[in-house]
């Protein structure tokens, strides 16, 4: 499987935690901490949610038709909440983005 | 003649008198670090990490080279090998013993040391850290004369897998017009480090000398107002981030440490309330018992 962090984001996207990803539960909140940059990052207790399901590989769209299944909303609304946090997380450098098949 | 102490809980073996330490009254177990007043031969590998005076090696010794005071080299976290300079004052030689070579060792150890004092209040720690100059030794003081017992002053050391917080010794380093404030004696009180205005002060009753669960961590912080306001907890994140910059020797325990075992370290103590205590900068010293007494309630109705 190749890496591709530049590219958008999209429901076909599979994606995985960063091995370089370090994070500790406090409360229902996480801190991740990038062990290549050292860098700190907060996620609130839906992020949280989010976070714990990206351990192994998952594609966007699989990921968020299981979040619409817990949270009343609708995919799209869901879908593009879940794009903006993953988009972060790349950035910051906690999530290894795969090529799809 | 070598004598031994307590220390963190360890049993510490010394050939230099460390007599501001507690006399070690434990079980007959073995030494857990020795410090040995030896010379130092040179090491022929190079050093992995260097700072001004500070040179650390690929399997983690560590030695500090102070000119006028001495060399020290510590390793393995049990071994603390002594090379005093001949013009050196002891006083000098128990700055760095129990600051940085404490901090290394606890860094070998896998344990965290933090910045910061510690009280005791109930049964529980209550941590005040802060950089140089915040007022940790000043509101440990005031809180001690509202009869919370001293676990440290200046550097504490943490076990991570209570977490615990570890005792260290029945001394503060307080400052002359702190003292004036608190109505304590000058009398027979030595400066920390020559030059500098800081005393050290022994305690004469008060110590907590056993192990305690902390409770709360209040991270002092110098404001333009004031002359204090209330605690603010800190989000997770931001808890995280400062107690990481409160690590003491953070520079040389990033490279001791995995970086992956401090962070479930500081993860761990995140654990507990941290919260940030704003204090103006040089707020009168007639403000500090109030000051003591709004941390002792605010610990008590919260946390301890």
């Amino acid at each position: 499987m190749k890496l591709n962090n530049s590219s958008h984001l999209a429901p076909a996207t599979i994606i995985c935690r960063s091995t370089s990803a370090l994070y500790s539960s406090i409360g229902d909140e996480t801190v991740l901490m990038s062990l290549e940059r050292g860098n700190y990052y907060g996620l609130d207790a839906i992020a949280t949610d989010i976070w714990l399901r990206l351990e192994e590989p998952v594609s966007i769209g699989d990921l968020c038709a299981r979040l619409v299944e817990e949270y009343e909303a609708d995919l799209p609304t869901i879908q593009q909440d879940v794009l903006n946090l993953l988009e972060q997380l790349r950035t910051e450098g906690f999530l290894d983005v795969q090529d799809h098949a | 003649m070598a004598a031994d102490y307590h220390l963190c809980g360890w049993r510490v073996r010394s050939d230099i008198d460390l007599s501001e330490l507690l006399p070690w009254q434990g079980d007959d177990r073995s030494v857990d670090v020795e410090i040995r007043a030896a010379s130092i031969l040179k090491t022929t590998e190079d050093p992995v990490f260097v700072l001004p005076h500070s040179n650390l090696w690929a399997n983690n010794d560590f030695e500090l080279n102070m000119p006028g005071v001495g060399r020290f080299r510590v390793e393995a976290g049990c071994r603390v090998l002594v090379e005093p300079a001949a013009d050196r004052l002891e006083n000098e030689l128990k700055a760095f013993l129990l600051g940085s070579v404490l901090g290394v060792l606890c860094h070998q150890r896998g344990l965290l040391p933090l910045h910061a004092s510690a009280v005791r209040i109930r049964e529980s720690a209550v941590l005040i850290a802060g950089t140089t100059g915040a007022g940790k030794s000043t509101l440990a003081a005031a809180l001690g004369l509202r009869g919370h017992g001293l676990l440290t002053d200046d550097v504490a050391a943490i076990d991570p897998s209570g977490p615990l917080v570890l005792p260290a010794y029945p001394q503060r380093k307080l400052t002359p017009d702190v003292l004036d404030a608190l109505a304590l004696p000058h009398d027979g009180l030595v400066t920390h480090r020559p030059g500098q205005v800081k005393y050290r002060v022994p305690l004469s009753d008060g110590f907590a000398a056993a192990p305690l669960a902390p409770a709360a961590i209040y991270i002092l912080k110098q404001t333009p107002l004031g002359p204090f306001g209330e605690p603010v907890r800190l989000p997770p994140v931001n808890a995280m981030a400062v107690l990481n910059r409160m690590i003491y020797r953070r520079q040389v325990g990033t490279r001791i440490q995995p970086k992956a075992a401090l962070f479930q370290s500081i993860g761990r103590l995140a654990q507990i309330p941290v919260y940030q205590v704003n204090r103006r900068k040089g707020a009168p010293l007639d403000t500090l018992d109030r000051f003591a007494a709004m941390i002792e309630a605010h610990a008590l109705q919260h946390e301890c």
